[in-house]
């Protein structure tokens, strides 16, 4: 398969893929749900949603706090996905924030945590070091998605379909975490 | 944007085919390395540089060994004589021949060759604009990280990279990666999923 078909066909699971974030974001403090993950992620000040059909075919809601605005939620029952999200991910004393495309994954205007290296091959290594960190933090995730994505995917519309209703009414879904403590802070 | 600084913007590649060791890394680099413009009509010139400095070309072997990484950059220049100026430039020199030769009329392979030949003049003038993307090659891992984000830098990597290393590239896109983190689960399969349904009826 060409690469232009492949990206076509993985579209959607990269749309969900970004739901699930957004999702995990509201209810799971952001966590991953893997065991020993202290990692959080969540949906920043930037959404673009999309979609083929109907007279609006993109939204973008910046700034605020779009990932619990009613707007967005409207545009999710509507059937938009999507298309661009801004992420924050937190882990220990680390955060990295950039935008994330839902076609191909590209991770856009990243922000690394600062480089402590001075010479330029000790911050190149540094740098790398935490692209891949940062990297891992997203994969780790996917991981995660497609398991639950593949394995009970009723489940899991069920879920979201529940999700998007209560954040449509302006209702709050609640935390699923067991404890109070953010899990990136743990 | 840069790896070394500030925001950056990411692309990833999955590579295929063979590794090649330090010795064959260096001469794909050495192959392929940028070199300016000389004469002639050419707009466009791209080649392998130093992360460090587009100036330095071919890429220092000490510095793109990084650890397990690979560590160079491509450099794309581009030169163009803005066709106002040029259509301008021929005009005058047409009127100046036709007076200076008494002709009424200068055929159709005579000024074209007469543009080219100005052409040449002028980009001698022109600066190029050059851009650099920096490519960071995870040789152990078979991954490449790339600041190249437009669709020509990423087009100008993908031909420059199996001409120098004989290595296909392909983007790290949903399927591939998700096929690269659960090699238990096909592609095939992942591709048989139903997208799935959150639009609500009363919406």
């Amino acid at each position: 398969m060409k690469p232009l078909e492949l990206l076509e066909q993985g579209r959607f699971l990269g749309e969900e893929f970004l739901l699930w974030l957004w999702l995990r974001s509201m209810t799971e403090g952001g966590a991953s749900g893997e065991d020993g993950d202290g990692s959080g992620c969540f949906v920043d000040d930037a959404i673009q949603l999309a979609s083929e059909r109907g007279e609006v075919k993109e939204i973008s809601l910046r700034k605020g706090n779009p990932a619990e605005s009613r707007e967005a939620f409207e545009a999710l029952s509507r059937g938009m996905r999507p298309a661009k999200m801004k992420l924050r991910i937190l882990s220990g004393d680390l955060e990295w924030v950039f935008t994330i495309n839902a076609a191909t994954l590209d991770m856009g205007t990243l922000k690394l945590p600062p480089s402590t290296g001075k010479a330029p091959h000790e911050r190149l290594h540094d740098r790398l070091f935490l692209l891949e960190e940062g990297a891992g933090h997203l994969e780790r995730r996917l991981k995660l998605f497609l398991r639950e994505r593949s394995g009970d995917p009723a489940a899991l519309q069920e879920q979201l379909r529940a999700w998007v209703l209560a954040g449509r009414s302006g209702e709050v879904m609640p935390e699923s975490g067991a404890g109070s403590e953010a899990p990136w802070e743990a | 944007m840069s790896i070394l600084q500030g925001t950056v913007s990411l692309k990833r590649f999955l590579v295929m085919g063979p590794v090649p060791d330090a010795k064959d890394l260096q001469a794909g680099l050495e192959q392929d390395q940028f070199r300016p413009f000389q004469d002639g009509l050419e707009e466009e010139r791209i080649g392998w540089c130093d992360w460090r400095n587009p100036l330095i070309t071919p890429p220092d072997e000490d510095w793109v060994g990084q650890e397990r990484f690979a560590v160079f950059a491509l450099r794309i220049d581009t030169r163009r004589v803005p066709s106002t100026l040029l259509k301008a430039h021929v005009d005058l020199r047409l009127q100046s021949l036709q007076k200076e030769k008494d002709l009424a009329f200068v055929g159709k392979e005579a000024r074209i060759s007469l543009a080219d030949e100005i052409k040449v003049e002028l980009l001698r003038k022109v600066l190029p604009t050059p851009k650099v993307v920096e490519v960071a090659w995870d040789l152990k891992g078979g991954l490449l990280w790339t600041t190249a984000s437009s669709g020509k830098a990423q087009g100008a990597l993908t031909s420059l990279f199996i001409k120098s290393f004989g290595c296909e590239v392909h983007p790290l896109a949903p399927l591939v990666l998700s096929g690269r983190l659960c090699p238990d689960l096909s592609v095939e399969a992942l591709m048989a999923l139903d997208p799935l349904d959150l639009e609500l009826e009363e919406a």
